[in-house]
């Protein structure tokens, strides 16, 4: 059973708006607390008010539905387009396709994790040394291999990853211990660099803990370096996987 | 084994060789899994599709647990491993339904349900950044608004990725005057209030109250129009006010 206003006369177009907006003059305010019709109205406004605010953040963006069939190429010509259009001129969309694109990693399985923190907590120095490769992990057929590598104070630990989906490129995961990011000046960052024969084909900064990635190496030997702001750590002959 | 000879086995055959294949490396790979997918995406099998959920949930959890920025509990992995399977059925049937035709083995399959993965998360993130926003507009806001702030269920369900399909598509279709467009871009995207609107564009607004009309009359068509919708996520937030109509 709808109620109708108590006094039609009273109310013109856009007062409502205005009450919701703390904007109305006195009668408006007055009017709507004895007028249960436009109180209801009122009410109902303010909903849809915020329907919009939320369904109109990024609103020209595509859904990731959609983002994601353009990323896999199973869109029609035509829609194909018309996303393209939009996503150059989108600098989030731009983005989540930069992630879309990256395939994600398995999780580093626990034993290395646990070897990651417990060699932090050690300061070890030596010569430049490649370590054991760890216990095999089982992910389709290939283990993970982990490396130890001391440079100076430094040492830097690297997990190859074994490829998880059709492309035979694998991941490469380190960790440089002994870097404090506080240490050094101001946030500069520090590069890492993987290359193969002058090209640098991996380029990642070091996290606040040390953590670096990459992704899509194909198998080969390759030249690690990360610069520091007092050093340079050169590994040489890194061989993947 | 030739695909005809695939297709001639009993599911459970075929479930018990994809989960003995995947142990195995790509290379040695003899297409049962792939025979899996097939009988869940172009012949309709729920067994093969709950086969499938079964067999690749651990990697789906390796896969969200590897997600650097993000750190889940496990109901959020394994609600993010079931959003990420539907989102796969979801867009193939709807795109690719013949699978065999788009991707080539099941390392295509595998690397299309990564990318499935990794787009619910970004779905996710949307939609916190899409809470956010609206929490600090409702905040700003005028007294009324902020009421609703406070019901962060309700607030949820607005954010939700088909709910805002739905309003963008009534707002598509339904306001479609360049007035009413230039008030709702002004106001819902861009936060300005009408006074500012009028300020700005003298030309098409005689003054704040015009604005106010061309706003009050989108919002009230907006509530009819989506009624549905309001009904199930926006009444709870408006309970105090609302009143039977
Ligand atoms: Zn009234
Ligand atoms: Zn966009």
């Amino acid at each position: 059973m709808a109620y109708t206003c108590i006094a039609p006369n009273e109310i013109t177009e856009g007062d409502l708006l205005a009450y919701l907006e703390g904007s109305a003059p006195a009668a408006v305010v007055a009017h709507i607390a004895r007028c249960p019709a436009c109180a209801a109205e009122v009410a109902a406004l303010r909903s849809a008010a915020t329907m919009l605010i939320a369904a109109l953040d990024r609103p020209a963006c595509p859904d990731l539905d959609d983002l994601l069939l353009y990323q896999a190429d199973l869109l029609p010509h035509a829609e194909r387009r018309r996303l393209h259009r939009h996503i150059q001129g989108c600098v989030h969309c731009q983005q989540e396709l930069v992630q879309l694109a990256a395939p994600l990693a398995a999780t580093v399985s626990p034993p290395v994790v646990e070897r990651i923190a417990e060699v932090g907590r050690r300061i070890l120095t030596g010569l430049l040394q490649p370590a054991s490769p760890t216990p095999a992990l089982a992910l389709r057929g290939h283990a993970p291999r982990q490396y130890t590598y001391q440079a100076g104070d430094y040492q830097l630990i690297l997990a190859v990853l074994p490829p998880l989906v059709d492309e035979d490129v694998w991941q490469l995961e380190g960790q440089l211990i002994g870097y404090h990011a506080a240490s050094f000046a101001n946030d500069a960052a520090i590069t890492v660099r993987v290359q193969q024969a002058g090209v640098v084909v991996v380029q990642d900064t070091l996290d606040e803990f040390g953590f670096f990635a990459g992704d899509q190496l194909a198998a080969g030997t390759y030249t690690l370096q990360i610069d520091l702001p007092d050093a340079q750590i050169l590994i040489e002959g890194l061989s993947i996987p | 084994m030739a695909v005809h000879a695939l297709r001639q086995l009993s599911l459970d055959t075929v479930i018990q060789e994809c989960h003995a294949e995947s142990r195995q490396e790509r290379q040695r790979e003899s297409g049962y899994c792939f025979e899996l997918f097939r009988r869940a995406m172009e012949e309709g099998d729920q067994a093969a599709w709950a086969a499938i959920a079964v067999q690749y949930r651990q990697l789906l959890l390796n896969w969200i647990y590897g997600y650097r920025a993000v750190t889940f509990t496990p109901d959020e992995a394994e609600a993010t491993a079931h959003e990420a399977l539907e989102r796969f059925w979801r867009t193939l049937s709807a795109r690719a339904p013949d699978i065999t035709s788009h991707f080539a083995h099941v390392g295509a399959l595998l690397k299309y349900l990564n990318q499935c993965v990794i787009a619910t998360i970004l779905d996710q993130q949307r939609r916190a950044q899409r809470r956010a926003r609206l929490v600090e507009r409702l905040q700003a806001d005028a007294i009324a608004l902020q009421p609703i702030a406070s019901d962060t269920d309700a607030l949820e369900r607005l954010c939700r990725a088909e709910q805002v399909a739905q309003v963008r598509q009534w707002v598509q279709t339904h306001v479609t005057d360049p007035h009413e467009q230039l008030v709702l871009r002004l106001s819902f995207e861009q936060a300005l209030t009408p006074a500012q609107i009028a300020q700005q564009y003298p030309q098409q607004f005689a003054d704040a109250q015009a604005v106010r009309r061309l706003k009050e009359r989108i919002l009230k068509r907006a509530r009819r129009g989506l009624s549905a919708i309001h009904d199930e996520s926006a009444t709870d937030m408006a309970v105090d006010a609302e009143q039977p109509r």
